[in-house]
């Protein structure tokens, strides 16, 4: 991992590709997009962890739901509260 | 968002109710396998409801066998639905084609005709000449003559009219004018005239430009004397009639009463209230209630138009106009002595308005009153003005006589 992100950052490549990260945005506290995610792991109305990855991405609020989901990407709404790797 | 909506509408889906332990699963196969869920919300630890579309809502049996979770569709949604819902309720097929075809046909007549531009000319006679000219309501857009040709005739049987246009706007037929602004009525100066009063005063000062002053400051006069005379001569010389010409200004005294009441009435609602409608059936006119009248002695009234039509421009022949009748009641509201004064004073100023002549400048004014009796006070107002009281007024030749 250590030597791919020295080359990302050598030959300036865009990291969520080259790593294999995930690439998320946030539109104020109502929606959340993930792009570059492997799975649901829970989901309940104000939590939701996805799998990123490396890490777990863990996403709390109030009113959660999936707006869209596809096979990269998935797009959350409601009241979101966190947005945190753990 | 709101074209993706309108997509799905137009595609068809339906709303799952998923039931079991490994929603989260179902979700990521789902996902996986490039069937796209849409509004997934969650209710609970075991149950949630997504949106799916028709064609991938096959997929999805495999997917709910493996991970054993229970779907059951809680809705139907979109066009696909709406269409194989109402596709053997021919009445109701057949009700919006009739509509379709009814708005279609309505559209194809003038079935109001608006006038702009109007300010002096009789609307009454303008109407005439529009008719006349082949434009009334109900008159079949393809069969009106051409617009030349109506304009013409609208100019030919109209005065005070000097330009006309007509054109269709939706089912309202529009007839633009522009009225002829007549030159001003200019003093001929060859014709012989005197200066004379326009009403009863004082002189203050003379200035006779032309003609023959008569008077002078401090003459009283009556209105019609002649105050510069547009006859020269003397008894030695022959007469000679010119235009007389100058300015006249004199001292006017106004005097108005009138009797006033020391309380104020104020109409305030009842609370009843009637409606009377009107049917509008193409041009003619079908009154819903047998009797017209107000229903009631003292009223105020609302009148309210509504027309069945298609934005504010295709108007389909069909309205309906409404009159409301609410029930007033006159109260008596005592105001002080002071208030009705100067209620009274103001009325009075208005009445004195009227009688001036533009330009008017006052000097004093005077203001009297006393009580009536109980109810009533008599007010009077004196105005003394300076006013230009002189007015032209042509001298007839006699020639009879002569």
């Amino acid at each position: 991992m250590k030597i791919r992100e020295t080359i990302s950052d050598a030959l300036e490549l865009p990291k969520d590709t080259f790593l294999n990260l995930p690439r998320i945005i946030l539109t104020g506290n109502r929606e959340v997009y993930i792009e570059n995610y492997k799975g649901i792991i829970e989901y309940t109305d104000t939590l939701m962890r996805l799998n990123t990855g490396a890490r777990l991405l863990k996403i709390t609020g109030s009113g959660l739901g999936i707006v869209s989901i596809g096979a990269d990407d998935i797009i959350v709404g409601g009241e979101i509260s966190t947005v945190e790797f753990v | 968002m709101f074209f993706t909506k309108i997509f799905h509408f137009l595609r068809g889906y339906v709303i799952l109710s998923l039931r079991g332990y490994s929603i989260e699963r179902f979700i990521n196969i789902c996902a996986r396998r490039g069937i796209k869920l849409l509004a997934i919300e969650k209710h609970g630890k075991t149950s949630a409801k997504a949106a799916v579309s028709m064609a991938d809502f096959r997929h999805i049996r495999p997917v709910a066998y493996k991970t054993r979770t229970q779907v059951r569709i809680h809705k139907k949604r979109g066009l696909p639905y709406l269409i194989s819902k109402y596709k053997h309720r021919y009445v109701l097929i057949g009700g919006a084609a009739a509509c379709v075809v009814f708005l279609a046909v309505m559209s194809q007549f003038v079935w109001f005709i608006e006038f702009k531009g109007v300010e002096n000319t009789d609307i009454e006679t303008l109407k005439l000449a529009v008719q006349k000219a082949g434009v009334s309501a109900g008159v079949c857009k393809w069969s009106m003559p051409s617009a030349v040709d109506i304009k013409n005739v609208i100019l030919n049987n109209t005065d005070g009219l000097s330009w006309v246009w007509v054109y269709v706007k939706g089912t309202k037929a529009v007839v633009e004018v522009r009225e002829s602004v007549l030159a001003p009525n200019l003093p001929d100066k060859n014709t012989p005239c005197d200066i004379v009063a326009l009403r009863d005063a004082v002189i203050k000062s003379v200035t006779a430009k032309n003609g023959e002053a008569y008077v002078k400051r401090g003459d009283a006069v009556l209105a019609g004397d002649v105050l510069i005379a547009g006859t020269l001569g003397s008894e030695v010389a022959e007469y000679r009639l010119c235009h007389a010409l100058g300015t006249v200004e004199a001292y006017t005294y106004h005097k108005k009463s009138g009797e006033y009441k020391l309380y104020r009435e104020i109409r305030t609602s009842t609370g009843k209230n009637k409606t009377k409608l009107t049917l509008h059936l193409f041009s003619k006119t079908l009154p819903l209630f047998k009797n017209q009248n107000p229903p009631y002695e003292e009223y105020d009234t609302k009148a309210e138009e509504h027309q069945l039509c298609i934005g504010s421009d295709y108007y389909l022949g069909i309205g309906v106009s409404a009159v409301t009748y609410n029930e007033v009641r006159t109260d008596k509201e005592p105001i002080s002595y002071d208030a009705a004064v100067e209620l009274a004073k103001a009325d009075l100023e208005e009445k004195i308005a009227k009688e001036l002549i533009p330009g008017a400048d006052l000097q004093k004014e005077t203001l009297s009153h006393e009580q009536v009796d109980a109810d009533t006070i008599k007010v009077t107002l004196n105005m003394d003005f300076i006013e230009k009281i002189g007015a032209e007024k042509e001298i007839v030749v006699n020639n009879k006589e002569e």
